[in-house]
């Protein structure tokens, strides 16, 4: 990570005065507002969205509960800019919907323009609040009887319960969501493009692949590498002193009766319905049309995208463990190398590939001319090594997030037990840390998983000969435009993406939990 | 004794099983990259399903081994770059003539000189240095409503800034290389000025904000969005193979004898050249000259209904039907040259 | 194992928490530290725990440093259990495992057994595969207990462990957690602000209050000899009254001549501390006082007593002396110590 930083800063170093200026003197004035407006309404769309929906999920009962708890989480294996695709071809002026509202009610029929910030902000928000509602729905249902029920004593409303409560104990989660939704609102391309949008990522590539600045776009990437940190540290900030432990049993679940109750299945089945089975709908439609393109390369291309998640997750997850162990006992140090190490993921994914790509590209050919020629030489640059390692530098923060949020409901009176009856180092983590992490590494392991599967710009660059995946499938049909033809290996890895949120929602499933417990 | 919750419960086997197996199934191929006797590698930005079958055809008479990199564009240049001398690449394969400049420029790829090639491709749709060859010729063009639209209102690309187009213009947007190599052939023909205010009339006749593709472009003339619009040729031809009865069609502009240099459609290419790493250039070579070839031509640029660069072969019938055209006859590396000479204007010119 | 603390200071973010804490616990000896919340108390236990490192002085363990201003041995290596007011179980683990948590160094039939044998101490064999979640208060105290105990500590510290607990099941509880620390043979220091928690309890009882040690004795002593008014007032019920000394030393006050064994001061002019059980009723005494204030007490009545000076004092009573307020009753002293304190102001107990 520190490595790939390293690259992006010496950015600076060799910029070109014309295409800088130009990036950074006209171009970046007219970026940087769309940008800003959508890292602040994204994520509060999505927080809004994601909290709402797992207050509902996690200490309610409704009809349904079970089914939409699950499906709430779907959104998060479509990538954001196949459902913007969607979006664009339901809602633009030549799509069916506003075709039917002009057979209807005449010409002059019309919606707002889809191809517009708006647009893409409420499309992000759907294709990223299960970041917020999954970190969100943990942390509620795992907060403790006790604490709602000091707020009832107090005379709270369950209303009053949730804000002065509910919230202020899940905050770690929910602003850990927050930041994730907003880091990958920052490092979009495939959704803002299809939107026409600009952000200051569409600036990063413009430099890049039309000016051919390099150096202008690596530039460009530090500044989004320094918005993502200075938020990260102001919300660590404001939330250090306080204590996040949970107090008591799991909650009972408040049931709901008569309208509440159907209202909230409504809502949530609205919700579940735009943002992942329509869409899903939409896609199983178009791979219909091009199922001549499915060919047993395919399986290939899964195993692929399988393997390489499962691996990355592996990583990540020891990786972030570690980190959070870092953390407990290298106090300042290792916050800050904790803070690196999550950077990467307000980078956009093809900057980051070429700032671990170009060093290591080096390094091999240092290596291969300092060995005689007939060594076979060796590529750094293109290994599973390298694609695991770069999948390191983005998604740290992902699996790190729920971890760390996760850490704060362990009580210190846990850890002294542990220590007094003489557990110390990795007996302590194994008998006290990691089984009551359990959901937050589950909840961790998806994100990892299914934001992997969906990762391209990075595999694409990295991948060892032959390694093709579903997400670069997607790329060689969406290259010439050929969105539709995407459908297929789209919907690959939306079903590939679906494994482990169904593994979570069992594991995770309550009733499971108590009668173990 | 510790009878902690078990960590995986039953039900999770089946899941974690499949996916070890998954993972031992490719563990294995991670090891055998370098092995079958020095194949060729293309690193290729062209659509794989497009080139693919091609190779494979190549690979099967010739008995030549052929590793497939595929790629975006830029990434693809930046890891040559990174790779120097040693990448393994030996023929760059890539749309856009931008592109190819650029390798060329960046000393990435050989220059040749090599009468069969010369021979194949036209001088307009190669390297004056020969380090790359156009092998698809992509032309883009004007698309109307079949509806609302007089073939003889429409002239030029520069008309379409004209009063009459007023709301009545779709364009895609101008991120994509395509707008910049056409913004960039103008640049070439008429200087930044005329250039700039063509680009400002367009933007004042736009009936809504850009798009971000070309079939979205032809979609709304075809829904009444929009009346005329700048496309590929190509994508209106995907369309017409979907949809039979398109109220859209495509006109040739600039093909009028008084326009000097602006005359004549504007056409881009996708080409290749052999690298300057190359290891096996002889074999990449006879690969680039077969691809140059009549047997290879009509299938490299038939199969995404684009025009043949070698003019010996005609171009598939569906193509063949939209009519004759004169092409601008500017090098083409002159978009690579003046892209980001264009990309800049168009900011100026408000263009999105 | 005996536990010395000797000068110990701890502070906090520049705030002190101990200064000079000095304190010793025998070899088998069950001993408490008392005092209100904010004292200080479970900082000097999780200092012996180790989980907080001293600032100055030292502790030793059976004689050997467990820290001082160069070393600290950490928490899991000291030998020393604790129990934690939470309790502290690991919810993912059966009582059976959490007690097995320490016996890590034991084969598995070794450990089986040492768990089914700490269980049957606290009674608990029963609910052996059961989960923390599903016990009630009471057994998962004891189960903290029997993970405490299982590997056997050199000593053990419990940190207010009762504080969750209605009162009978404390009642209980005390009495039981004692039988199997004494039957344990365990040196043990608790941590509570409840002294009927700490006299049932403890051999040994030290006061703390404002991060020192106010008093270190028996609870016997404690009650009738405190040290100082802070000890007076906090342990027991009470109240001062002023008194003189007369030229042999005895303290006379409104109630006449105070007979007992002489505790405090010698100064001329004192404050003497009288306990509920000092004054007795009784109808034939010529001492009259007026009852302002009557507490219920089940056996007893606690009556707060007007003298006619105005000055206060308390009165038990068995309860069958059911007195209406404002009445008239007699009263005599029956003190066996007299405690003294130098009169520098009216506080009352």
């Amino acid at each position: 990570m520190c490595m790939a930083l390293a690259s992006v800063l010496l950015g600076w170093l060799n910029l070109d005065a014309e295409s800088a200026g130009y990036v950074w003197g006209t171009a970046l004035p007219r970026v940087l507002p769309t940008t800003l407006i959508l890292a602040v309404v994204v994520p509060a769309l999505a927080g809004v969205l994601g909290v709402a929906a797992a207050w509902l999920v996690a200490v309610h009962e409704f009809p349904g509960r079970r089914l939409l708890e699950a499906l709430l989480i779907v959104p998060l294996a479509i990538p954001a800019y196949l459902l913007a695709t969607v979006y664009i071809g339901w809602l633009d002026y030549a799509g069916p919907i506003q075709t039917l509202l002009r057979a209807w009610f005449g010409q002059g029929a019309a919606l707002p323009p889809i191809r517009s910030t708006g647009g893409a902000a409420i499309t992000l928000a759907l294709a990223l609040y299960p970041y917020v509602y999954l970190l969100a729905r943990g942390a509620f249902a795992t907060q403790g009887q006790r604490a709602l029920e000091v707020g009832q004593s107090l005379g709270m409303s369950r209303w009053q319960g949730f804000w002065r409560v509910g919230l202020p104990l899940a905050r770690p989660w929910i602003a850990g969501g927050l930041l994730l939704v907003m880091m990958e609102t920052l490092a979009d391309f495939g959704a803002v493009a299809a939107f026409n949008v600009d952000t200051l990522t569409v600036s990063i590539y413009q430099a890049w692949f039309a000016l051919f600045s390099l150096p202008t776009a690596l530039s460009l990437a530090s500044v989004l590498v320094l918005v993502a940190a200075v938020v990260a540290a102001a919300e660590r900030r404001t939330r250090r002193q306080r204590g996040y432990t949970a107090a008591g049993q799991q909650a009972r679940r408040v049931h709901l009766h008569g309208a509440g109750a159907w209202g909230a299945t409504v809502a949530l089945g609205t919700l579940a319905t735009v943002a992942a089975l329509a869409p899903i709908t939409q896609l199983l439609v178009w791979a219909a049309q091009h199922a001549s393109d499915f060919d047993t390369r395919y399986w290939a291309f899964a195993s692929h995208s399988l393997s390489l998640s499962a691996m990355a997750v592996g990583l990540l997850l020891a990786g972030a463990l570690a980190l959070a162990g870092l953390q407990n006992r290298a106090g300042r140090a290792g916050h800050l190398l904790a803070r690196i190490a999550q950077s990467g993921y307000a980078v956009p994914g093809a900057v980051l590939a070429v700032a671990l790509f170009t060093p290591l590209a080096g390094l091999s050919n240092a290596f291969n001319a300092a060995t005689p020629a007939d060594w076979a030489p060796i590529l750094l640059h293109t290994s599973l090594a390298t694609v695991l390692l770069a999948y390191a530098t983005r998604f740290m923060t992902v699996a790190s997030q729920p971890i760390e949020a996760g850490q704060l409901r362990i009580t210190p009176a846990l850890r002294d037990a542990a220590r007094s009856l003489g557990l110390q180092g990795s007996r302590l983590w194994a008998t006290v840390h990691l089984p009551l992490l359990r959901p937050a590494i589950l909840g961790a392991a998806l994100l990892v998983f299914i934001d992997v599967m969906k990762e391209l710009p990075m595999t694409l660059m990295t991948r060892p000969y032959g390694w093709d995946t579903l997400a670069v499938r997607v790329f060689e049909m969406t290259a010439e435009g050929e969105w539709e033809r995407a459908a297929v290996p789209g919907i690959g890895i939306v079903l590939l993406g679906l494994l482990p949120v169904a593994w979570l929602m069992r594991s995770s499933d309550p009733s499971g939990a108590t009668d173990a417990a | 004794m510790l009878r902690a919750k078990l960590w995986v419960t039953p039900a999770h086997r089946p899941l974690l099983a499949l996916m070890a197996a998954c993972v031992a199934a490719v563990l294995p191929a991670c090891g055998q990259q370098q092995s079958a006797g020095e194949p060729l590698v293309i690193y290729s930005s062209r659509n794989e399903q497009l080139i693919k079958p091609l190779l494979d055809q190549y690979a099967s008479e010739t008995d030549q081994a052929i590793e497939l990199v595929t790629g975006k564009e830029g990434p693809l240049l930046q890891r040559m770059r990174a790779e120097g001398d040693q990448s393994p690449a030996d023929l760059l394969l890539t749309v856009d003539a931008g592109n190819l400049w650029k390798a060329a420029d960046d000393g990435l790829l050989r220059p040749l000189d090599d009468a069969t090639l010369e021979q194949r491709i036209p001088p307009h749709l190669r390297d004056p240095q020969g380090r790359w060859f156009g092998l698809s010729v992509r032309a883009r063009t004007i698309a109307y409503s079949t509806e609302r639209v007089q073939t003889d209102a429409l002239s030029t690309y520069a008309a379409l800034g004209e009063p009459q187009w007023d709301g009545r213009l779709c364009l895609r947007t101008s991120k994509k290389v395509y707008n910049q190599s056409l913004v960039a052939m103008m640049i070439a023909a008429k200087g930044e000025d005329i250039a700039q205010a063509t680009v400002e009339s367009w933007v004042a006749n736009l009936a809504t904000e850009p798009f971000a593709n070309d079939t979205a472009v032809l979609k709304a003339i075809a829904a009444g969005q929009c009346d005329v619009g700048i496309v590929n040729s190509y994508y209106f031809g995907r369309l017409q193979r979907e949809a039979d009865e398109l109220p859209v069609a495509l006109f040739w502009p600039n093909q009028a004898e008084g326009l000097g240099e602006a005359r004549g459609v504007h056409v881009n290419v996708s080409g290749a050249g052999i690298t300057k790493a190359a290891d096996q250039f002889d074999a990449a070579l006879a690969l680039l000259r077969w691809l140059a070839s009549a047997e290879a031509q009509a299938g490299f640029a038939g199969d995404n209904l684009e025009y043949p660069a070698n003019p010996a072969v005609e171009p598939v019938p569906q193509v063949q039907a939209w009519g004759d055209f004169v092409p601008s006859l500017i090098n083409v590396s002159t978009a690579g040259r003046l892209q980001a000479d264009a990309v800049k204007l168009m900011e100026r010119a408000g263009y999105r | 194992m005996r536990l010395e603390l000797d000068g110990v200071e701890k502070s906090f973010d520049g705030k002190t928490v101990l200064s000079g804490v000095t304190l010793t616990v025998a070899d088998g000896e069950l001993a408490c530290l008392l005092g209100p919340s904010g004292c200080g108390k479970t900082t000097a236990l999780r200092l012996l725990a180790g989980f907080e490192q001293i600032d100055a002085g030292s502790i030793r363990g059976g004689g050997q440093i467990l820290a001082d201003t160069q070393t600290h041995v950490p928490a899991q290596r000291r030998n020393i259990g604790m129990v934690f007011q939470e309790h502290a179980l690991l919810p993912h683990l059966s009582v059976a495992a959490n007690v097995a948590l320490g016996l890590r160094s034991m084969d598995a039939k070794a450990r089986a057994e040492r768990v089914d044998e700490t269980l049957s101490l606290v009674g608990l064999t029963a609910w052996r595969d059961r989960y923390p979640a599903q016990l009630s208060g009471g057994q998962s105290q004891r189960v903290a207990l029997a993970r405490s105990l299982a590997p056997r500590p050199k000593a053990l510290l419990l940190d207010e462990p009762f504080s969750n607990l209605d009162v009978t099941l404390k009642e209980h509880l005390l009495y039981e957690v004692r039988d199997i620390l004494r039957q344990a043979g365990m040196t043990a220091l608790l941590v509570t602000h409840d002294q009927h928690e700490a006299f049932a309890l403890a051999d040994k009882v030290g006061v703390i209050n404002a991060g020192a040690i106010q008093q270190w004795a028996t609870p016997y002593d404690l009650y009738h000899r405190p040290a100082n008014r802070f000890v007076a007032g906090f342990v027991g019920e009470g109240v001062l009254l002023a008194g003189q000394r007369d030229a042999d030393g005895r303290v006379t006050t409104e109630l006449g001549l105070l007979r007992g064994e002489q505790v405090g001061t010698e100064d001329k002019e004192v404050d003497v501390l009288l306990r509920p059980d000092d004054i007795i009723h009784d109808d034939a005494s010529p001492l009259c006082a007026t009852v302002v204030r009557k507490a219920f007490r089940g056996a007893q009545i606690l009556y707060t007593l007007e003298l006619a000076s105005g000055a206060r004092v308390l009165s038990l009573v068995p309860s069958h002396h059911n007195h209406r307020m404002h009445e008239p009753i007699g009263i005599r002293l029956a003190t066996d110590h007299v405690v003294a304190f130098a009169r520098h102001r009216v506080e009352r107990g």
